[in-house]
């Protein structure tokens, strides 16, 4: 793959346009997940954001070694469902479950994740029971990106599920998912740029 | 013109400009992100440099409504030209910082022998230590954003480029006859 492409693939996979649900065909990839249930401002999340981003540093070190400048930063994605689908339409925060995800080079093996396993472990003591590798197939998606508030996101879903989805024939195939750009400690609430994203069939 | 601010003037400023704060939590994320390792902000300064900043016309306080709400730091057009006046004059300007190691070399006649070898290997050793703490550092504050990362790796670098000029010194002055 050259350079162009990969770059080309990056957008079309994490810079979606912001002013139209647009298609993409997700291939498989694979991630480093932590699962859980509750509210994500509690703790609980905080602490897996932790874990996942300790974990993959030394695979990032490996990565930035091995692509130099094709390097990107991964950011942090997190796939919401619960056991009664009207609670994440209604946010109810503590009913919510979720993994929590940040996307693996396609080379990382056993070994490897190990290796950031072992880290994490020194730095934060003991492994998260659900935190592992995992491959997702996602496939044939629809996705937005929404620049602003998280609370706004729902407005957006409110779009998609109702109006979207049944317009085109669609049906969910897979998680709600979300992929969060910006470091919400870092970054005003209107600038937060997040991708909504769909599997369909 | 605007006249030039002091780090810790700009490292807050810095800070408001990514979203409006109020001063406990300006506290809070210098302490998380480990700022009073490097600079001179003292906890009982942020609102000194607030005060400074609020009167050089770079950062406004507003108080929302109800009565127990802190007041919240705004950056203003000011201090956003400031903020990028400054940002480009600390890429720009190359500042020589002196080592002890200079005063040390230069007066290496001074020492004895063994003195002298192990002051330099009691450094390479320091260093060494430096690389871990930093490097330890650097993992335990991920996620950072790239731009960070690369300050960390430029620290990093420094130190290991120091490692192998010790080294390099150190098994020289260990062979070479020594003058007595």
């Amino acid at each position: 793959m050259t350079t162009t492409d990969f770059r080309d693939r990056l957008y079309e996979l994490y810079r979606p346009p912001s002013d139209h649900f647009t298609f993409v065909d997700v291939p498989d990839m694979q991630f480093a997940v932590i699962d859980g249930d509750g509210n994500p401002e509690g703790e609980v999340f905080a602490k897996a954001i932790k874990w996942l981003f300790t974990t993959i540093y030394p695979i990032k070190q490996d990565a930035k070694k091995r692509m130099g400048k094709r390097f990107a930063e991964p950011p942090l994605e997190c796939l919401w469902w619960a056991d009664d689908m009207s609670d994440l339409i209604l946010r109810n925060k503590d009913k919510l479950k979720w993994r929590l995800m940040i996307v693996l080079p396609h080379w990382t093996d056993d070994a490897l994740f190990e290796q950031g396993v072992e880290t994490a472990v020194g730095r934060l003591g003991e492994k998260p029971t659900t935190l592992r590798r995992e491959v997702m197939k996602e496939g044939r998606s629809v996705q937005i990106l929404h620049k602003g508030p998280y609370e706004e996101l729902e407005e957006i879903n409110t779009k998609l599920y109702q109006d979207f989805l049944p317009e085109h024939d669609l049906k969910p195939n897979g998680f709600h998912h979300q992929i969060y750009l910006d470091d919400p400690t870092r970054t005003a609430s209107q600038k937060r740029k997040t991708i909504i994203r769909q599997p369909v069939i | 013109m605007s006249e030039s601010l002091t780090d810790s003037e700009l490292l807050v400023l810095g800070l408001v400009s990514e979203m409006p704060r109020h001063g406990y939590e300006l506290e809070q994320i210098i302490e998380q992100r480990g700022m009073r390792e490097w600079t001179q902000i003292g906890f009982s300064s942020i609102y000194f440099v607030l005060g400074k900043l609020e009167k050089k016309g770079l950062v406004t306080a507003e108080k929302p409504a109800g009565t127990k709400a802190k007041k919240s730091y705004l950056m203003t057009e000011a201090g956003q030209q400031a903020l990028i006046t400054q940002t480009l004059s600390a890429l720009t300007t190359v500042r020589p910082t002196y080592s002890s190691l200079l005063m040390g070399m230069i007066h290496w006649p001074a020492l004895q022998r063994e003195q002298a070898l192990d002051a330099l290997n009691q450094r390479n050793k320091a260093i060494q230590e430096e690389i871990t703490r930093i490097e330890g550092i650097q993992l335990d504050q991920q996620p950072l954003p790239d731009h960070i990362d690369t300050l960390f790796d430029y620290s990093i670098a420094q130190l290991k480029s120091e490692a192998d000029w010790l080294q390099k010194t150190l098994d020289y002055m260990t062979c070479k006859p020594w003058n007595t």
